[in-house]
């Protein structure tokens, strides 16, 4: 029996089987015989998760567009599915094709969630393919890794062949074509590796070397010779509207998590706020014309079918060209009954309008992320943020016939003190009043203010990336406080599980050191730690002491002049900008934006966005 | 406004798709193929669409129905020919008649099926259709309950082939009484030890309170 039969067969048994069929809409299928390249690129989640990124659609078609290669989706199957798999042994397949992806040329990672890591590994094991780099050799495929998470993933340092830094558009070409001629010259594995360890934005994790000093922290990072670069650094694309963008994009069957077509405005964000490693690591900010995303969306909604479209960036009301996209848009969308959403806005009198114009549903809920509870740790985060901002958007949205908010914030953030988490309690009522000074035949019936709490993970490339994370116990005591300090029924408070937080900041600021607990970890059965039901912090603690590695090694504090696992990375923004940011952080000094006043933090050698505006 | 009737097949590669993702597909297939779709009014406008006997997981069929209303008359054959050009693997438009003057989906109500599995056991159809009284457990939105089958079953024959059987069935189907296939030969199992294997289940005809197929 073929491995389609197979699954075929299992699938009656598990949950959601569309999750594995493929053959969606748009999908691309191509014979086997007429490519050299056999790519297989791995999410590693599930299909619904997966589906809904934008980087996997950009660079699914984008592989696909060359005619030596052919590239398939691959998805970490739901536990149910993985325990059919391996009671039948069926081997992961790419979806196109059903092959099993051991035999293919690559398998690429994306790395979106230090939760995921474990995927991964599962994900090579169901796959029949050596997990240690060291360990595979001549028909093995290389495995390659990229997404944001891919600066500072030394964790995974012993699985990947290379990681491709930054935006992949171009860089995947590059590192393909290398490809297509090393086949072609019949040279050894590694002289594969070393082609690529030329290319701008590959590292090569095997061609560098650790040494520790004995209180465990990093005493050098040495190349294994000199033609291996010393620091490598991202690679961004320098022109939006002239780079690869699908004019077509798969239609899932099953309704995933962003069903919808998503429209990227810009890359980058002008705003600084300090915790946020997707606004440094994006740097510089660069948009796309009106004009280019009005073409790409016509074609995307005649080519797809999708009744919805949403802009997206990681701040959309920052994009100098919204009222001209919109204007057009909305017109668009209006003759083709094409609902328009527009997540990431800032709450002013311009996007409340925006957000009328497009409300078709009857009025939801809105989204403010005020951050932290008070001035002061505003200003240690830098995000530019006032209580007055928060109580005009909240009069005007319950003005407007809203009455449901939610609100965002994080604990466990530098310097953080008792009446920071306190001034969350504080605020979200100070929301509520706002809904009583309204009108009562203006404002819409049912108030609900929803407060979200996560707690604060440092990540590398940020001004926070030396700083201790908070542990379980105190994130605990801090979520009681809070707790304790809502009394209002209208309020309705959500925290985020502290020991998930833990973990990721665990794997976030890791060195290579962790890619044995990982091994370990995964061989206890541990997977899917994204997923609350799964999720078992008690047997990763118990892998950890297994292992000899203590995890809070790896959340302490750190001083400046400590050489940090991913220094041989760069990413534009440069350590003694984000030291600098650190110690304005201490004394609550915000720092402006992109726009009002660069802050010289090095994303300008790039040559490019609005650095140069 | 008009409304159409689109009958189409389901095949191995859309079998898996759950009743709801289907009709999101069809939807989104007729938006592809540039249909005049008529939208409801409102708040959240949506295409006017019905869906005959919605199919299990897993079954696949050539008698698919759909009701579809457009704002205007098309021209059915290049309308056809369009949406299968944009119809994912598995499904495809047979054809497709203006279906204003044509009898509403809730008189349907019996369907064929033909259903190939693999068993040591030879079914014996004639014995099973003269037990007088079939009583198996049904599972309804209610709970369960006991019930006798029989008189939901019209007809049932079977052919062997090799170490195939295909069983052809006509049974109740619909709003008013409402059998399903792998329940008739839950009965087999129960009755006559046939434990079927590898089944494949598969709609041939749906058939209104008068005996005339669809079309
Ligand atoms: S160099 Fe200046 S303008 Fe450019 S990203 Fe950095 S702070 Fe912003």
């Amino acid at each position: 029996m073929n491995t389609k039969d197979m699954v075929y067969k299992i699938l009656p048994k598990v949950s959601k089987p569309t999750r594995y069929i493929g053959n969606e809409f748009n999908s691309v299928h191509k014979n086997a015989k007429d490519v050299d390249i056999r790519f297989a690129f791995c999410f590693p989640d599930i299909y619904e998760v997966g589906m809904s990124h934008l980087g996997l659609k950009i660079l699914y078609h984008l592989l696909n567009s060359r005619e030596d290669t052919w590239c398939e989706r691959v998805f970490a199957p739901w536990t149910d599915m993985e325990d059919e798999m391996r009671k039948n042994n069926i081997p992961l397949y790419g979806m196109e094709s059903f092959d099993a992806i051991k035999d293919f040329d690559f398998l690429g990672f994306t790395l979106q969630y230090e939760m995921s890591y474990t995927n991964i590994l599962n994900m090579l094991d169901l796959a029949g393919i050596p997990k240690l780099q060291k360990d595979r050799s001549d028909g093995d495929p290389f495995v390659v890794m990229g997404g944001p998470c891919a600066y500072s993933a030394e964790c995974l340092a012993d699985f990947a062949d290379y990681y491709m830094l930054g935006e992949g558009e171009e860089v995947m070409m590059e590192v393909m074509d290398a490809y297509a001629e090393w086949k072609k010259s019949g040279a050894p594995r590694e002289e594969y590796l070393r082609a690529v360890a030329k290319i701008d934005g590959v590292y090569v994790p095997s061609f560098y070397n650790i040494e520790y000093n004995d209180d465990g922290t990093v005493a050098a990072i040495n190349t294994i010779d000199e033609t291996i670069p010393k620091t490598v650094r991202k690679r961004v694309v320098e022109n939006l509207d002239t780079m690869f963008v699908p004019q077509e994009v798969i239609v899932p069957y099953m309704e995933v998590v962003h069903d919808r077509i998503m429209l990227e405005v810009f890359r980058g964000c002008i705003r600084g706020c300090r915790f946020c490693q997707a606004g440094m690591i994006y740097r510089p900010v660069r948009e796309k014309s009106p004009e280019t995303l009005l073409e790409n969306a016509k074609n995307l909604l005649k080519s797809t079918g999708f009744e919805e479209i949403s802009l997206s960036s990681l701040s959309t009301s920052d994009y100098r060209g919204l009222k001209e996209l919109t204007d057009e848009l909305i017109k668009i969308t209006e003759s083709e009954c094409v609902n328009l959403s527009l997540p990431s806005l800032r709450l002013d009198s311009f996007s409340m309008d925006l957000m009328q114009k497009v409300q078709k549903v009857r009025k939801s809920s809105l989204t403010f992320a005020p951050e932290a509870g008070t001035q002061r740790m505003r200003d240690v985060i830098n995000k530019g943020i006032t209580e007055e901002d928060l109580m005009n958007a909240s009069a005007m949205a319950f003005e407007g016939g809203y009455s449901s908010i939610k609100l965002y914030f994080m604990i466990g953030l530098p310097y953080e003190e008792d009446e920071d988490i306190v001034g969350i309690a504080d605020l979200a009522k100070k929301v509520v009043d706002q809904y009583f000074k309204v009108d009562k035949d203006k404002r819409g019936k049912g108030l609900r203010v929803t407060t979200s709490v996560s707690s604060f993970v440092p990540k590398a490339f940020t001004p926070f990336q030396w700083t201790r994370q908070n542990t379980m116990d105190e994130l605990k005591v801090k979520q009681m406080l809070l707790k304790d300090n809502i009394t209002d029924r209208k309020i309705k408070y959500n925290y985020h599980e502290a020991p998930v937080s833990v973990l990721e900041g665990v794997f976030a600021r890791g060195d290579r050191r962790l890619s044995k607990v990982l091994l370990k970890a995964v061989e206890r059965g541990i997977r899917l730690d994204g997923w609350s039901e799964v999720f078992d912090y008690d047997k990763w603690i118990s892998v950890f002491e297994e292992c000899g590695i203590d995890p809070f090694f790896y959340t302490r504090e750190r001083s400046f002049d400590e050489i940090l696992p991913w220094d041989m990375i760069d990413v534009g923004v440069t350590k003694k900008f984000l030291i600098n940011e650190a110690k304005k952080a201490e004394q609550a000094i915000v720092t402006p934006n992109c726009r009002e006043k660069c802050a010289a933090c090095g994303a300008a050698c790039f040559k490019g966005g609005v650095c140069y505006e | 406004m008009s409304k159409y009737r689109i009958k189409y097949e389901r095949s191995d590669d859309a079998k898996f798709i759950s009743h709801l993702d289907l009709m999101r597909t069809m939807n989104r297939a007729l938006r592809r193929a540039e249909a005049p779709l008529q939208y409801t009014q409102g708040f959240n406008p949506h295409s006017i669409m019905t869906v005959a006997l919605p199919l299990s997981v897993g079954i696949t069929s050539e008698c698919e129905y759909l009701d579809i209303t457009f704002t205007e008359d098309i021209d059915v054959s290049a309308f056809t020919a369009k949406l299968n050009a944009t119809m994912p693997a598995g499904l495809r438009a047979i054809e497709i008649r203006k279906a204003d003057e044509m009898r509403a989906f809730k008189y349907i109500e019996t369907a064929l099926y033909t259903v190939s599995f693999e068993s040591d056991i030879a079914p014996d159809c004639d014995a099973f259709m003269n037990m007088g009284k079939v009583v198996m457990t049904k599972r309804t939105k209610s709970g369960e309950k006991d019930e006798d089958i029989l008189p939901d079953i019209h007809s049932v024959t079977c052919v062997q082939n090799g170490e195939t059987y295909k069983m052809d069935m006509r049974i109740n189907v619909g709003s008013k009484r409402n059998l399903k296939p792998e329940l008739v030969l839950a009965a087999f199992e129960k009755f006559q030890n046939v434990k079927a294997d590898n089944i494949k289940i598969h709609r041939k005809a749906i058939y209104f309170d008068d005996g005339a197929e669809v079309f």
